[in-house]
């Protein structure tokens, strides 16, 4: 059914739109889960979690796609979140999360480095599109084998 | 008082009283220095006294040795106190001239004196002119005697009484003495104490105006902190729609080569949602760089008024989401003295935040404004509402910068809360709030007039 499937945490309705877009672009069948803010993407993991019986393939999401500045719960307070639900979880080691950030605030860009999950950091700038692809071709390969 | 003003006035008193010690000394030592001329007066008189009296017996001596031997050479000691005498007398009488009993004892004295060389000059003259016999019965009639007795007696009494104020006045002299050295002891005891004291007192408004920078020192660095914050996030929040609507725009040109008009025209939409989103920075960023900035000007605000105003201005947005504005009665008559700015900036951004959050299909719902008068004078003004509330965990959070607790709320910046807590702490007021699943109550507690102290509200401890 699926190649794969992203998560999109961001508040912003275009941020997300144009992600979307720029993910349909590939040709990849890509099952793609929205959500508004941190505490939204908790709930969503929170109820897909693998021990359920609900599980499906299109969870847990192979990259998330995630926003810094957002209301309730902001990106890094959803990593901390995230780092405390997923201990003693098998099934999330192979989630990749990718920062995309309008912030090019360098501490920002350090502090999520201090994250072993995140694999990226990208500004959201005019001509994003481009290196995101470069960034998500890095985690694809093992998919296209395997759709091949 | 300024610490330059208390130093100077530290500094003022110690002089004031450096110099009333310098007064007082000298004054002392004047004193000192009169009752010593007091003392050496008295030696003065009595050393006359007993001058005159021997140079009276020197003179009688000569006499007899005269009258005896005929030998005129020993006249000369009764020549002499014939010029000398008088003018020893009118000496003594000036020196005593204060002293009436002394004055009248002179008087006697001058007349014994007078009686006395008369008595000389009668035998001298009588052996002169060759009757000695009968001079020698002048003095064997012991009347000379008799005059030099009482000469003496006299000279004795006035020497008595000069020897009494004598004592006097050494007494005098060294109680002179002793007072201006308890004089110098205490005024030296109360200088330390003095200068202890203004020292003390010194270094405390010192010390005080130390923690005072450093409070300010302090506040500076927060108010550091929460401007990188918020030049953090404006910059985030003027960029990201602006990197939207240029992205929307490819995407429009796109679409439009490819004839996707329906996909064109939600794009269109969302460029428009962006530019708002943009326009209601801006206008915030410029009412928070306003509430910073904005000259404070007092003057005696009508509550009922003001909220009037602020009701007209959001009526219509309350209308467009079915909220109610509600003007409670507790508005009317009240005044503030208060910078009127700040003020609406409070009311009109809690009551818009009301309507703002308001529950969606909430058939009655409201935002209530009203106002009273506390116990201690101040005026508290609630805007109350039945909307959505703040979750309890974000409920520390409520003052903060960028700080949104509700999602899919069109135009909301995160900065409306800050810039009333902003507008409160100019006015020197307080602020706040309850809350739950059925709404919020803030509480704004200003005083009735402006630079008039407030109790500190233990609530707003924790809102910063």
């Amino acid at each position: 059914m699926y190649d794969f499937s992203v998560l999109i945490v961001d508040d912003d309705e275009v941020d997300r739109y144009s992600l979307k877009r720029l993910l349909k672009s590939l040709n990849y069948n890509i099952h793609i889960t929205e959500s508004e803010d941190g505490e939204e993407a908790v709930t969503f993991f929170k109820e897909n979690d693998l021990n359920k019986p609900e599980f499906s393939e299109t969870f847990p999401p192979l990259i998330v796609f995630l926003d810094i500045n957002m209301p309730r719960m902001n990106g890094f307070e959803f990593l901390e979140e995230f780092r405390l639900f997923t201990q003693n979880k098998v099934g999330y080691q192979t989630m990749v999360f990718i920062m995309v950030t309008s912030s090019d605030n360098l501490e920002d860009r350090r502090r999520a480095e201090q994250f072993d999950v995140v694999k990226g950091y990208i500004n959201k700038m005019p001509k994003t599109a481009d290196a995101l692809l470069a960034c998500i071709n890095k985690f694809l390969p093992t998919i296209q084998t395997d759709t091949i | 008082m300024t610490v330059q003003l208390r130093l100077w006035m530290g500094f003022g008193v110690t002089l004031a009283f450096l110099i009333l010690v310098t007064i007082l000394a000298v004054s002392d030592a004047k004193r000192i220095s009169q009752s010593e001329q007091w003392v050496a007066h008295s030696y003065e008189v009595i050393g006359d006294i007993e001058v005159l009296v021997s140079q009276l017996k020197d003179a009688e001596t000569g006499q007899r040795g005269y009258l005896l031997t005929d030998n005129k050479a020993y006249l000369a000691p009764y020549n002499q106190a014939i010029i000398n005498l008088p003018l020893a007398i009118f000496q003594v009488k000036q020196l005593t001239l204060a002293n009436s009993r002394q004055q009248i004892r002179i008087e006697k004295l001058q007349k014994l004196f007078n009686i006395k060389m008369l008595e000389l000059d009668q035998t001298i003259n009588l052996h002169r002119a060759g009757n000695s016999t009968q001079a020698l019965q002048i003095v064997k009639s012991n009347v000379g005697n008799n005059t030099m007795n009482e000469f003496r007696a006299l000279a004795r009494e006035m020497r008595d009484e000069e020897r009494i104020l004598l004592g006097q006045r050494k007494k005098q002299a060294f109680q002179a003495l002793a007072s201006s050295a308890q004089l110098i002891y205490g005024a030296t005891v109360l200088t330390f104490l003095i200068v202890g004291i203004v020292a003390i007192l010194t270094s405390r408004s010192i010390s005080t105006e130390l923690s005072r920078l450093k409070a300010t020192e302090g506040s500076l660095a927060i108010s550091n902190q929460e401007l990188q914050s918020f030049i953090y996030r404006t910059s985030h929040d003027f960029k990201s729609p602006l990197l939207g609507i240029k992205s929307m725009v490819s995407f429009i040109e796109e679409d439009i080569k490819l004839g996707n008009i329906d996909e064109s025209l939600n794009n269109i939409d969302r460029i428009n949602k962006n530019i708002d989103a943009t326009l209601a920075v801006v206008a915030s960023t410029l009412r928070l760089v306003k509430t910073d900035l904005a000259i404070m000007q007092i003057e005696t605000v009508r509550l009922s008024a003001l909220t009037q105003d602020v009701f007209s201005r959001l009526e219509g947005f309350a209308g467009s989401r079915g909220v109610e504005i509600r003007i409670g009665k507790g508005i009317t008559g009240i005044t503030i003295d208060t910078d009127i700015t700040h003020l609406f900036t409070i009311v009109e951004n809690l009551v818009s935040n009301g309507v703002k959050y308001s529950k969606d299909g909430e058939k009655h719902a409201f935002v209530q404004l009203d106002a009273y008068t506390d116990i201690n004078g101040s005026i508290s003004i609630t805007v109350a509402d039945n909307g959505l509330g703040i979750p309890q965990k974000y409920q520390k959070q409520v003052f903060g910068m960028f700080k949104q607790f509700h999602r899919g709320r069109a135009n909301g910046t995160g900065l409306g809360l800050y810039i009333v807590r902003k507008s409160v702490d100019r006015l020197n007021g307080s602020i706040r709030f309850n809350s739950s699943d059925d709404g919020s109550l803030f509480t704004v507690n200003l005083p009735k007039v402006h630079g008039t102290a407030m109790p500190i509200s233990p609530i707003s401890d924790r809102l910063i």
